[in-house]
């Protein structure tokens, strides 16, 4: 519990720092992260730019959002840092697995990272083939803005 | 209305001697300098150890979270800074003291060995500029260890965003559009509403 209050006070600490992201941005993605309601142990989602800023989020406070976000941008980051160390190519998505539940991260076009937490019990693959669907709707609506 | 705040050769030795010593106490119990009536302790720092961190983030996470990281502690330090300047009697109340605690921005870089720059404000588009035509520290000592392609100073983006904004009471975010430490002739700063970055720069 100490380790997420420090994480959401440091969040809010940079509060006067968030940029508010452009409103058609915004509304733009949110009908997208909304159509996981319908996925069995989805919990909730945050779209971020690549450097970690959130653009839209179904979660409870932007403090949350935003911890999600950068660490969601720093696990991509050293996710396509280890590929090119290793020569694998591109990085897809990864797959975090928990005693409590599953964070995907994936690419959503060039410019931004889709991050889904999931309940520990849900169905991984249908997971999985809902978020790749989601996160190239979200990709083709940025590159449409 | 176009601002313009320039700091002269002569201004940046002068606010030198007030930002670096008049304005900076030592605690020799500690050890330890205080700045301004700050609470937060002060040391010297090299520019190069700044660097060496944003260096070592971005070989770990990647650029872009690696410049946000950094880009958001000198984001704190640029507002922690503006608010303790706006404390200064010196400053004056015309615009509600907005564009000239903006203006001091420049003079407290350069007393602080930042660099000597230039703020160029446009109230009617709300673009704010901040240049340092012989670069940064944290530039040059980039510099110093090698040219590179990517821009070495998210931190003073942070920071003169957090400047910037609690002196007009603005959300903008800066980039990094020359850099002495890509080979640029000088480091220059422009305001952004909302940057929106597709490519990553190559490692």
């Amino acid at each position: 519990m100490a380790a997420s209050r420090t994480t959401a006070q440091r969040a809010a600490d940079f509060k006067t720092y968030v940029v508010v992201p452009p409103a058609d941005l915004s509304s733009a993605l949110r009908e997208e992260l909304l159509s996981f309601r319908t996925l069995q142990g989805w919990l909730s989602a945050a779209v971020t730019r690549r450097d970690g800023l959130t653009i839209q989020h179904t979660l409870a406070t932007g403090a949350e959002a935003a911890s999600l976000s950068a660490m969601a941008a720093a696990l991509v980051g050293s996710a396509r840092s280890t590929g090119n160390e290793l020569e694998q190519g591109a990085f897809q998505y990864g797959i975090v697995q928990y005693n409590e539940g599953v964070l995907v991260v994936t690419e959503a076009g060039p410019e931004a990272i889709l991050a889904c937490l999931l309940a520990s019990h849900v169905n991984l693959g249908l997971a999985l083939l809902k978020i790749h669907r989601v996160s190239k709707s979200i990709g083709a609506r940025l590159e449409a803005v | 209305m176009k601002h313009t705040f320039r700091v002269s050769e002569a201004e940046s030795a002068a606010a030198f001697e007030r930002v670096s010593k008049a304005l900076l106490t030592h605690d020799a119990r500690q050890g330890v300098n205080y700045w301004a009536g700050s609470p937060h302790p002060t040391m010297l720092l090299w520019a190069g150890r700044i660097f060496d961190f944003l260096r070592v983030l971005e070989d770990i996470v990647g650029y872009y979270p690696a410049r946000m990281q950094s880009y958001l502690v000198g984001y704190t330090s640029g507002w922690d800074g503006a608010t303790v300047s706006a404390s200064f009697p010196a400053d004056g109340k015309e615009d509600g003291g907005a564009v000239r605690l903006l203006s001091t921005g420049t003079e407290i870089l350069a007393g602080a060995g930042w660099g000597r720059g230039a703020i160029d404000y446009d109230d009617g588009t709300g673009v704010v500029r901040w240049a340092f035509p012989e670069g940064t520290a944290i530039g040059l000592a980039a510099r110093a260890s090698g040219l590179r392609d990517k821009p070495s100073c998210p931190f003073v983006a942070g920071f003169v965003a957090g400047w910037t904004n609690r002196s007009l009471g603005v959300q903008v975010e800066f980039q990094e559009l020359e850099c002495v430490g890509k080979g640029d002739a000088r480091c220059l700063f422009e305001s952004v509403p909302f940057l929106r970055t597709r490519t990553e720069p190559s490692p």
